[in-house]
Order: structure tokens, then C-alpha cells, then sequence
């Protein structure tokens, strides 16, 4: 706990980022960053509300970080300031949504944060480069996707993508990669 | 999936390229993408290193990954290049544009884009 900082007012101003898939990307960057071995992003997409919830089976969270992570300035990294979650939940609530974090550090193991954006939400923007630097940053890492908007369903599985390559060629090479967003593409245009 | 065919067409090519790549030197490039990084705009720059690398047939000699944050927020996105033997370089203010000018002239070329650079920093 005592590593646990408050920055200064100055320092710890949320940030909206221009797109929601760039405050996904800084969350579920949170999950492989408390050793996820499993990360699931799931967006449920309608005109009147998104929600996207960041599952993940990580060393959660302990109870008091849990009660602070909301705080802008709260952090548990050694180089962190403490705007990721703070900055989604400002994004959430100016859109007339809501964001919730639950965790735990007990048997279980896990986090789930889930973010809900009302009808003046920014755009999502461009979620398949979210989801490729991603995988470029996973490590040994699983990184599972599905994007539901209407009849289009949209899902994506680093484990699948693993079963093709076999030992020896990681998800992350600038080829697999490329392949991978072609994935989506090809996904996203049914 | 779609498309599970084409990638395991390209694991067979990848597969076939491995004996081919082995004693080329190891270079690393590190983008910045913890949260400053990210709403400064290293996500882009990050995709421009990974396909800059492909295009140019750099995959067997350079890697592209990712670190959090570096504590040099007014910099973002920065961009470190670690190469076995030389100095690190620290790239700054970095974007897509000035990404795919660092893997022609240094990764590929050898030479770094000085002014890119931290010490030419404004």
C-alpha cells in the first residue's frame, strides 16, 4: 500500500481522449498489466447507449485500491498517474452514462470494469487499431473481442490465432498483425 | 474467423523465412503507451512502426513493442530504440509521418533522424 500515490491537483486532471476505443485500449492496457492471462472486451452498441465491459483474470485489486480507483491521481504503478480510470468514468457520466469497477483479490482473481455511454457519446472510432495494439502489447496473453451492433457480430480470439501459428510465431509480429486487421476489416464490412 | 486460411499461409511463409533471418542484429523499438501516450496519439504511431517494419522487410531484425509511462508526459508519444552496442535513441513529439522517416533512415539506413530526437527537442 505505501507505494500508493496521490499526485497533485495539476497532474491528475482527467483527460477525454478523442475516441471511446482509445480509453478501451488504456483500461484493457490495465488488465495486461496486472498479468491477465485472459482479457475480454466485449462492446454492446445501440444509437441510444454503448456499453463496454474489460473482464480480466488478473491480480485484481486490493480493497482500498478498489475504493480509490476512481480517483484521478490514484495509482498503484510505480511510473503511473492515475488518469486512466478517471478519465473513461468522465467520458461515461458527460454522455449521461455510468462507469463501475468491481474486483477482487481474493480466490478469484479478477477485474471487470464496465462502461456505459449514453446517447452523447464521442465516436468509437477506430476500435481495430485499439484491438491490434492490443495484441502487439499482450505478451503471452489472450485478448478475446466481440463487438455487437445490430444483426453484425464481430469476435476476435488471440487463442484461435495461436492455434494456427504453433510454437514459434507470436501474435505479435508485424505480419500477423497485418493479418489481423485485415480480420477485422474483412468482419466489420459483412 | 473469416479468414484463418490466409494466416495460415502466412505462418507457412514466416516459417520458411526463419533460417533466413537468424544472425541479423537485434533491434528494438519501445513506443510509450500508457495513458499520456495513448491521448497523445501513439496508438497511430505504434501502427505506422508495425507496418513501416513489415513493408520494409525489417520483421527478422527489428521488434516493435509497447512500455507505459515514462514519466516525460510533454513528449508523448516518444519512442526509445535500443540497438545491440550503439546508445539508445529517444525519439519525441512523435507521429505516424515522422515514424515511417525513422524506419527508412534509421532502422533501414542505419542512420538516426537527429532531428526527431530528444536533445533537439523544442
Amino acid at each position: 500500500m505505501t507505494e500508493n500515490t496521490v499526485k497533485t491537483a495539476e497532474a491528475n486532471r482527467p483527460l477525454l481522449m478523442d475516441e471511446l476505443s482509445l480509453h478501451i485500449l488504456d483500461i484493457a492496457k490495465n488488465s495486461l498489466e496486472a498479468s491477465a492471462a485472459l482479457v475480454e472486451i466485449s462492446i454492446d452498441e445501440a444509437p441510444e447507449r454503448l456499453v463496454v465491459t474489460i473482464a480480466d483474470d488478473g491480480c485484481g485489486m486490493s480493497e482500498e485500491a478498489l475504493k480509490n480507483a476512481l480517483l484521478p491521481g490514484f495509482t498503484t504503478k510505480q511510473n503511473g498517474r492515475g488518469l486512466g480510470l478517471a478519465s473513461i468514468k468522465l467520458a461515461c457520466e458527460l454522455s449521461g452514462g455510468e462507469l463501475t469497477v468491481s474486483s477482487s483479490n481474493g480466490k478469484e482473481h479478477h477485474t471487470l470494469v464496465r462502461a456505459s455511454f449514453g446517447q452523447n457519446r464521442q465516436r468509437l472510432g477506430d476500435i481495430i487499431s485499439t484491438i491490434v495494439t492490443l495484441v502487439n502489447g499482450a505478451g503471452k496473453s489472450d485478448i478475446v473481442f466481440t463487438h455487437r451492433l445490430g444483426y453484425l457480430c464481430v469476435s476476435f480470439d488471440t487463442r484461435e490465432v495461436r492455434r494456427v501459428l504453433g510454437d514459434g510465431i507470436h501474435p505479435s509480429s508485424p505480419e500477423v498483425l497485418g493479418w489481423i486487421r485485415n480480420e477485422l476489416r474483412t468482419q466489420y464490412s459483412q | 474467423m473469416k479468414t484463418l486460411a490466409e494466416l495460415a499461409e502466412i505462418r507457412d511463409r514466416m516459417q520458411k523465412n526463419v533460417i533466413l533471418r537468424e544472425g541479423h542484429g537485434d533491434i528494438r523499438v519501445i513506443v510509450g503507451m500508457g495513458t499520456c501516450g495513448i491521448a497523445a496519439g501513439a496508438r497511430p504511431v505504434l501502427a505506422a512502426f508495425v507496418e513501416g517494419v513489415d513493408k520494409a522487410d525489417l520483421t527478422g531484425k527489428v521488434t516493435v513493442s509497447q512500455t507505459g509511462c515514462a514519466g516525460k508526459c510533454q513528449y508523448e508519444p516518444l519512442v526509445e530504440v535500443f540497438e545491440n552496442g550503439k546508445d539508445k535513441v529517444t525519439y519525441v513529439n512523435m507521429t505516424p509521418e515522422k515514424a515511417a522517416r525513422v524506419v527508412e533512415e534509421h532502422l533501414k539506413g542505419g542512420k538516426p533522424v537527429e532531428e526527431f530526437t530528444i536533445a533537439n527537442a523544442k
